[in-house]
């Protein structure tokens, strides 16, 4: 898992409970990266599905909760960090549709050894998208809080139906219904 | 928070920020030396820009090379094929000369014709060449317009009236003369305009209306506007703008009804606008066809008219020295012919070796010089005669050039030779009297001063 997603969970989770809570996360759960993260580094995806439940525990949150709650702050940073990916999307179902498409075409060229979820799309009716996530990391709750991001951002206001369609989590149908 | 856990907070910063630096400096070295496959790549592109254009370059001079060869190929065919050929335009016309009793006078008639149709159907696929290779040389040569034209309407007069056609003319009597120009393709296009309103008309008849034009110009220039009309077949308007295409008739019936190269009229207009003038077609399906074309010559006042003068079987050549130097006995004849009864004293050499030892002996005022003959050629000898290889001999002896070529490049080199002028074959009478003239008083005023 990239780096930069490191780097920016703990940031969030610095801002949301405080250095010390950072501090436990990394210093108590024997990662294998020391708990040290750069963000053009590679990581385990495995050390950040230790961190997500440790903090659950530690905060009493639901780790769905965390990771939507995640998804929404990664957006921000997305959106402040590569301005260049919103560019040419008018509105959030144009956006949604680039994802992979065009976003992830771009990041595999910078980052030939990154695994990324597909998002597979299709245009029910107008206002409908159906948006299908696969990934082995089953983080379907990340990308819940980006698309809900995503649609504040162009100020679309989402009715995000979340359909798993496997048990383990790693394929989840999203239907967003726009209602602006 | 405790300073212990600022402590390690710090150090997996500090931790964090090597490897990010060690991430960073792989980064470099990746571009880096991807940048480098880069440049090997563009060079190896150029590199193969390279090869590609020298492949290119040496595959075009293959085709000039083949091209020019072609060229030289023509070149040689044209004269193989024209030179039989003027013989037999020559001798018919000195059988024409003979007034036969009908109907043998006919069958001459017929026979010249048919040979004249042969050597402009040669000449047409030649002057396509020449003009595709921009080898058209045109003439500025002093010529009487009227008379030319009116050669051209009359060889063809009898053709009309076997097909019981009218055959008619105008012209006006006071053209400028003598105009400067080329009266050979004046000749050629005329030739076919008229030939195709014979042609494809079966009543009614065809007329020829030659005119004087205004347009702005060069000073001198005299512009002539010829316009040939027939109440023939008529041309649809959708096959108007191809009929001036190589190759390309009205359609195919044309060619199996009508026969033809379907070229004249493409090198009609070639001849045409490369001299600066237009051509343009009118017609009207079964009322008939006008071609109009317009064409500038150079008038020049001053021009000598005596060398012109219409009675040319006058020119006064009586003691005149004429050697004429060619291999082929037929064309040796012809001459004999055509100058017999004119008092000139006559020399011939088959080779230009011949030449050489005639001139050691005789006093020659002008040599009548075959471009191609066996042993040594025309050009040789002009340039043994111009070095002064023949001891005790005027070096600027006239020579003037007999030739069936067509292309520029072989007029060059006849000049360069040293040669003074040249008659083309098949020989015209008219023509060989004026030359024959002309040089004749050069070398009397020449002598007198």
């Amino acid at each position: 898992m990239k780096g930069v997603v490191f780097t920016e969970f703990l940031e969030m989770v610095e801002q949301k409970f405080g250095m010390d809570m950072v501090n436990s996360l990394l210093e108590e759960n024997n990662l294998s990266s020391g708990g040290v993260y750069s963000a053009v580094g590679t990581y385990h995806h495995g050390e950040m599905v230790t961190l997500v439940v440790d903090l659950g525990k530690r905060s009493g949150m639901d780790v769905p909760d965390l990771l939507k709650a995640f998804g929404g702050y990664l957006f921000n940073t997305f959106k402040s960090g590569y301005p260049e990916m919103f560019a040419s999307a008018t509105n959030g179902f144009e956006f949604l549709q680039s994802v992979d498409q065009e976003i992830h075409v771009e990041v595999l060229k910078l980052y030939p050894d990154a695994e990324l979820p597909s998002f597979k799309t299709e245009l029910l009716e107008e206002h409908v998208l159906q948006m299908d996530y696969r990934s082995d990391r089953a983080m379907g709750a990340l990308a819940l809080g980006l698309i809900e991001a995503c649609g504040n951002h162009f100020n679309e206001g989402y009715e995000v139906d979340y359909q798993p369609q496997t048990e383990d989590g790693k394929y989840v149908r999203f239907v967003i219904t726009r209602n602006a | 928070m405790s300073e212990d856990a600022y402590k390690k907070a710090f150090e997996r910063e500090r931790e964090a920020r090597k490897e990010a630096e060690r991430i960073t400096e792989a980064k470099s070295r990746e571009l880096f030396e991807l940048n480098t496959a880069l440049k090997k790549l563009n060079e190896g592109l150029e590199e193969r820009i390279r090869e590609r254009t020298s492949e290119l370059e040496a595959a075009r001079n293959k085709a000039e090379a083949n091209t020019r060869a072609k060229s030289e190929f023509l070149s040689m065919m044209s004269h193989e094929m024209r030179s039989p050929l003027n013989i037999i335009v020559g001798l018919t016309e000195l059988l024409d000369q003979r007034k036969l009793e009908e109907p043998e006078g006919g069958y001459v008639r017929n026979a010249r014709f048919s040979a004249l149709q042969l050597l402009n159907l040669i000449n047409d696929i030649l002057d396509l060449s020449a003009i595709e290779a921009g080898k058209i040389a045109f003439e500025s040569t002093p010529f009487d317009l009227t008379y030319a034209v009116d050669q051209v309407f009359y060889a063809l007069e009898q053709r009309a009236i076997d097909k019981g056609l009218t055959w008619s003319k105008s012209m006006p009597d006071d053209l400028p003369a003598p105009l400067k120009g080329d009266a050979a393709k004046l000749n050629q296009v005329l030739i076919n305009l008229l030939d195709n309103a014979i042609k494809f008309t079966r009543d009614g008849g065809v007329e020829m209306r030659l005119t004087q034009v205004e347009r702005q110009g060069k000073e001198n220039e005299v512009w002539v506007a010829v316009e040939v009309s027939d109440t023939g077949k008529g041309i649809s308007e959708e096959n108007i703008d191809r009929i001036f295409n190589k190759f390309e008739q009205e359609n195919t019936s044309t060619r199996r009804v009508h026969g033809g190269s379907g070229l004249g009229l493409a090198i009609s207009k070639q001849l045409i606008e490369l001299q600066g003038g237009n051509i343009s077609c009118e017609s009207e399906l079964g009322q008939g066809t006008t071609f109009r074309f317009e064409l500038p010559f150079i008038h020049e006042p001053r021009a000598e008219k005596d060398e012109l003068a219409k009675d040319w079987s006058k020119v006064d050549l009586a003691g005149f020295r004429l050697l004429i130097a060619e291999d082929l006995e037929v064309n040796r004849m012809l001459l004999r012919q055509m100058l017999r009864n004119t008092g000139i004293v006559l020399f011939e050499a088959e080779n230009g070796k011949e030449v050489l030892e005639v001139l050691k002996t005789r006093e020659v005022d002008l040599i009548l010089m075959d471009l191609h003959m066996p042993e040594m050629d025309g050009i040789e000898a002009t340039r043994a005669i111009r070095e002064g290889r023949v001891k005790g001999l005027d070096s600027e002896l006239a020579i003037v050039c007999l030739t069936a070529d067509v292309f520029k490049e072989t007029k060059e080199s006849i000049f360069s030779a040293g040669m003074n002028d040249f008659v083309t074959k098949p020989i015209e009478m008219r023509r060989l009297f004026q030359v024959l003239g002309h040089w004749r008083k050069q070398i009397n005023s020449r002598r007198e001063s």
